[in-house]
């Protein structure tokens, strides 16, 4: 790993000046250090910035910093704590970044705020104006930005890509996904590739068609779109690329139309290979018994290239999903070390609880094993085929009985594992995932809801599996799949991983904790308590020679919108909205001595 | 789970009781018709495009919902205004969003929401508001192209035609699955029906399956010729529900506003109001099963 070795801020803003000078292909005048291409790929080894929501391209959330370490976290202190303000508050999702003396944060209700990396007082704030009517599923959350040359992008509720001056918050463009009256919603933080800006869709269940799309980041303007539903026609600037996979191959009559797979959750990169991958959502309808086949490419990692657009690889966890296990989740690249080798590997937690490895440079299969203690929908995973082994345990056809008949599977439709992303250390060599212990009685309904028709209600409820804990924070050696720690939190944990060079695992809890643990043993070293909910993804940093860690506090998502025995879990829990740095505790002498 | 029949017993009472008024406020709050008469409106929510219920016509917003509102609004003796809104996943959310609680992003909520899908055992689940005041019965229909279809007589019949229906209805979900799918590669689907239809008029189709109100007052607006015929419902097997009752909806902290809008329902019904109303629309109307 290249550290930076900066001790003062001086030191730091030469070097920063310099690399600017050195990397920067357009500095526009003025700019201090707009973000190149070079710096984005390097994210993972410059301990002096945070460019990317993952903590570079493989979204490995690993830092090489070890100035906190699992010898001296006792003394981690607050520095500093930003209040988001307002009225508006609910789920803070987001993932801080890091760059030229600024901090930004995103916030619920499509706002961002440019902070003071030193003193945490705000310089600017934007806040995204939400039309009427706007009706975003699953909470007004938002998972954070992305950074490029001068500009500041994020996605908002109602479905816009705004970027902004990163020195002044002003809006530079602004680019519309789609029309949110068709239901369609942006949460995810975009990725910058090579001058492309990559994002995915979130939309409803019906009519919505996933599709990951790559623009111009200075400008907005659309470069190519890869839909993930086989049938329909991609696009690489304006001209037809191409329809994804074969027509009706895996998906019956017209349904492909309509398929669902949204990419809600976007993209990670490999450098490498030159390919995104992204996680594609549930197929729809819901009721599998509608649509035979596998329907591609829906509960999917895709891989496509991130130049061309075009599909190059795909795996599907789930195929033709009936347990709504949507398989968005993150794909993060690493090399695995198995029988004296070295694979180009890749790992995915899936909402259906497997934990997969694959080749990230063909889709192939590699390992599948649990990382939940209950799984009622498969057996297993055939390694030779990569098909799962089901247990026969889909809910029954409406279409042949009084009401289709009602099975309890597990996980839930929640997931194994939710949106929270999980973290990988190249220094222990395992995956820190944050995991729900859950299962849902589901069964079809003849009747989904539609305007004016009749309606009877959902068709699954939510249960907890143990009495004594939900979240379970696992640790997972790739290689072997097997779990070597776990830690169990009473609450459902919703908040995203991070693990450091310094033998440290962070997460927060919905109790209102950000905690860490010690990456190879799992003992619980250090907690603090936000005052809210952290359901946000922890991130780190240096300044000055000093090591600092950050985190979004604010209760929300999913798991409140939902009632039930996990509601009653979370009921109590304050709603609130910050942004909380650490430190090192230095008594004043010797914070002096050291300047 | 409640039996059928229980559930149907139960909601009948609720549906007496809000009639006389007798269903508890939550809170102190004045009751919403009070409000609605010092300020002199009442606020009706109502679908937005939903045509011919309501939706926009020519920069106007138009339809038998509006109608009807505007309607019971002046039997109450107030104005009417209205809020359209975008359905959520299911009527608990559209019933949250817009009577009891507000969206998430901050909504406000509004009085009366209209045309809600009266399901017995649904009405008696809820816990914040009344659904009351059941004035339509809707019922699946087909029409068919005579110049395509020599005759019809059972849903089999169907059978290698192109069927229109709108994506995720209970007519797509019963042709999909029923009879083990022998039916599902008839189906083509729209997003909308709005856009089957439109397609139907333009010979694309041999046959629309559709809620029969939707589906006539939608011919009647593409200028539907004689050759397709007009929408006769169809009897579904098993649990699909082939006929369902519609009311309207209000916050169960106003029972002085659900009494006067029950009343003021009636009286439409009784004097043949609403009847000319959906006459206007190109529908018949029909009277609901629970009146």
């Amino acid at each position: 790993m290249v550290r930076n070795s900066a001790g003062t801020s001086a030191a730091q803003v030469g070097c920063r000046a310099l690399i600017s000078m050195v990397l920067a292909t357009s500095a526009t005048a003025a700019v201090a250090a707009p973000v190149t291409d070079a710096m984005i790929a390097n994210d993972q080894n410059t301990p002096n910035d945070v460019l990317t929501v993952g903590m570079g391209y493989s979204g490995q959330r690993f830092s090489s910093s070890t100035k906190i370490n699992s010898d001296n976290i006792d003394d981690l202190v607050p520095a500093w704590s930003f209040s988001f303000g307002g009225e508006k508050q609910r789920g803070q999702e987001t993932q801080a970044l890091v760059n030229d003396g600024k901090i930004f944060v995103t916030g619920s209700y499509s706002r961002i705020w440019a902070l003071d990396q030193k003193t945490g007082q705000k310089i600017w704030s934007y806040e995204h104006r939400l039309p009427e009517g706007i009706v975003p599923c699953c909470d007004v959350v938002n998972r954070g930005a992305a950074l490029y040359d001068n500009l500041v992008i994020f996605g908002t509720l109602d479905a816009k890509l705004v970027a902004l001056n990163a020195d002044t918050g002003k809006v530079v463009w602004t680019e519309t996904i789609d029309d949110f009256k068709g239901g369609y919603s942006y949460t995810a933080a975009p990725l910058i590739v090579k001058g492309k800006l990559i994002t995915g869709v979130s939309g409803g269940e019906f009519g919505v068609v996933g599709r990951v799309e790559a623009r111009d980041a200075k400008t907005g303007k659309m470069v190519w779109s890869r839909p993930t539903v086989e049938g329909h026609m991609g696009y690489l600037n304006g001209k037809e690329n191409g329809i994804s996979g074969k027509l009706n191959a895996t998906w019956p009559g017209d349904l492909w139309k309509t398929g669902g797979a949204a990419t809600w959750l976007g993209c990670t990169y490999g450098a490498d290979t030159n390919e995104l991958y992204c996680g594609t959502g549930n197929p729809s309808p819901w009721n599998a018994f509608t649509r035979p086949g596998d329907n591609l490419y829906s509960t999917s990692t895709v891989a496509i290239n991130a130049d061309t657009g075009k599909i190059e690889w795909s795996y599907q966890g789930t195929p033709n999903d009936h347990w709504d296990f949507d398989g968005v989740n993150e794909f993060i690249t690493f090399d695995m070390k198995k029988d004296g080798k070295t694979v180009k590997a890749g790992a995915k937690a899936d909402r259906n609880g497997f934990f997969y490895v694959l080749n990230r440079e063909n889709g192939k299969l590699l390992g599948a094993s649990p990382f939940v203690t209950k799984q009622t929908w498969a057996s297993g995973v055939d390694l030779k085929t990569g098909r799962p082994i089901e247990t026969n345990n889909r809910p029954g056809d409406p279409g042949k009985g009084e009401k289709g008949s009602s099975v309890f599977a597990a996980p839930s439709f929640l997931g194994g594992k939710n949106w929270m992303p999980m973290a990988y250390s190249g220094q222990t060599g395992l995956f820190y995932v944050p995991a729900n212990e859950w299962g849902m009685d589901i069964w079809n309904e003849p009747i989904t809801y539609k305007k004016g028709a009749a309606y009877l209600g959902a068709g699954f409820t939510i249960k907890p599996l143990y009495e004594d804990y939900i979240g379970a924070l696992r640790a997972m050696d790739p290689a072997t799949g097997k779990i070597v720690w776990e830690y169990k939190n009473p609450a459902p944990l919703w908040g995203g991983v991070m693990t450091t060079a310094g033998n440290l695992v962070f997460t927060g809890t919905p109790e209102g904790f950000l905690k860490a643990f010690d990456a190879k043993t799992g003992k619980e070293l250090w907690k603090f308590q936000t005052g809210s909910g952290v359901v946000g993804q922890p991130t780190t940093w240096e300044m000055d020679g000093e090591q600092y860690v950050g985190v979004a506090s604010g209760w929300g998502g999913a798991v409140p919108l939902w009632g039930g025995e996990v509601a009653k879990k979370v009921k109590d829990i304050s709603q609130g909205g910050s942004f909380w740095v650490f430190k090192l505790h230095k008594s004043g002498k010797a914070a002096v001595a050291q300047k | 789970m409640m039996s059928r029949i229980t559930g149907l017993i139960a909601a009948l009472a609720i549906l007496t009781s809000s009639l006389t008024g007798v269903v508890r406020a939550d809170d102190d709050a004045p009751d919403r018709l009070d409000i609605a008469k010092h300020k002199g409106s009442l606020e009706f929510i109502v679908y937005r495009d939903y045509p011919p219920y309501s939706y926009e016509k020519d920069g106007v917003f138009t339809g038998v919902d509006i109608d009807m509102g505007k309607a019971l609004a002046t039997a109450v003796g107030v104005n009417a205004t209205f809020r359209t809104f975008i359905p959520g996943d299911d009527l608990d959310d559209d019933l949250r969003n817009n009577l009891w609680r507000g969206t998430i992003v901050g909504g406000s909520v509004g009085d009366v929401m209209l045309h809600v899908g009266a399901d017995p055992q649904y009405v008696v689940r809820q816990t914040q508001v009344s659904i009351f005041g059941v004035y339509y019965r809707e019922a699946v229909a087909l029409s068919f192209d005579t110049r395509k279809f020599p005759s019809y007589s059972t849903i089999g019949d169907v059978k290698g035609r192109r069927v229109g229906v709108e994506l995720g209805s209970i007519s797509d979900q019963f042709l999909t699955t029923t009879e083990g799918g022998a039916l599902s590669k008839s189906v083509t689907r729209y997003t909308t029906l709005d856009a089957c239809v439109q397609a139907y008029t333009e010979g694309k189709l041999d046959a629309v399956l559709a809620p029969k109100g939707e589906l006539q007052g939608l011919m009647f607006a593409h200028g539907a010729k004689a050759n397709l015929a007009a929408p006769q419902p169809i009897q579904f097997q098993g649990i699909f529900r082939s006929a369902w009752e519609i009311g309207i909806a209000v916050k169960k902290d106003s029972p002085k506003l659900s009494a006067a809008l029950a009343e003021a329902m009636s009286k439409l019904i009784d004097n043949g109001e609403l009847k000319a109303i959906y006459a206007r629309h190109g529908m018949d109307y029909v009277t609901p099963g629970l009146r």
